[in-house]
């Protein structure tokens, strides 16, 4: 079931103005008609036409990714958990979670984390894919409710994903998550894990 | 956050016993502990619903064991 979490300011890059997006939990059928109607087209046209290098440059990696297939396949699951972003009444952002995982981190060993199955930004906000990307922030809220979640969940704001190429360096350099390394079960995708003591000063 | 609701749970000593252990080998209160076998528990039985089977895997011999559940 969706709900309203919080309010919060992302940046409308083209104003240069904060406005005020809705982050929610739980995804309904208003955020997938806005994925297949607003953001599929865009992605599939850059998957028609791009090698896997360009697609990787366009920030379109996710481009077959199917949310309305993950809903199906986790919307029922305690162990996951959606999350959507909204501002002009659109769908800005979408993540799935879930909650099984467990940290790699040698001190942290067996503890519980987060694990984030699929995060992304709208098409019209990366700045790789657009002349003129929209807004900025939607990914650092998304990130954020998965560092909260992992508070309330009693993991004391440890997270971990694996991250598409696209994104390597915005979940090493800019969120200062530890980088494992390729990891040979997840397609040589690198896995990334945010400690507990990172996730506080991320949050505060 | 959804509403929450309270239950009793009655447990043998030594279900309480294991259910301690677990809090404290992985730093959860019992309430979590208990939550989170319940999203396992759901998560299995709706992958044994599809047809999957669910096996552990040896990280030296890579030999799997299918586990059987009832």
């Amino acid at each position: 079931m969706k709900s309203l979490i919080s309010v919060v300011d992302i940046l409308d890059r083209l104003t240069k103005q904060f406005v005020e997006a809705k982050l929610y939990s739980g995804i309904d059928e208003a955020n997938l008609a806005d994925f297949e109607a607003r953001w599929l087209p865009l992605l599939a046209e850059k998957l028609q036409r791009a090698t896997p290098e360009e697609l990787a440059q366009a920030q379109a990696q996710d481009a077959r990714w199917n949310w309305r297939r993950k809903e199906a396949a986790w919307g029922h699951a305690l162990s996951y958990q959606a999350f959507a972003v909204e501002a002009d009444t659109v769908t800005q952002g979408l993540m799935y979670v879930s909650k099984h995982h467990h940290s790699r981190l040698p001190d942290h060993l067996g503890a519980p984390v987060i694990y984030v199955e699929a995060i992304a930004t709208a098409p019209w906000n990366r700045p790789r894919f657009v002349p003129q990307p929209k807004y900025k922030g939607v990914g650092q809220v998304l990130i954020q409710a998965a560092i909260s979640l992992s508070i309330e969940e009693e993991y004391k704001g440890r997270i971990g994903l694996h991250a598409l190429p696209q994104s390597d360096s915005w979940y090493r350099d800019a969120l200062g998550m530890i980088d494992f390394g390729a990891d040979p079960d997840a397609h040589d995708m690198h896995y990334f894990e945010l400690t507990g003591e990172q996730a506080t000063k991320l949050i505060s | 956050m959804p509403d929450k609701k309270t239950m009793t749970l009655n447990l043998t000593e030594t279900e309480m016993n294991v259910l301690e252990e677990l809090s404290t080998q992985k730093d959860l209160s019992k309430t979590a502990v208990i939550r989170q076998a319940l999203r396992l528990y759901q998560l299995m039985e709706m992958r044994l619903a599809r047809g999957e089977k669910l096996f552990f895997e040896s990280n030296q011999t890579k030999e799997k064991a299918e586990l059987m559940l009832l």
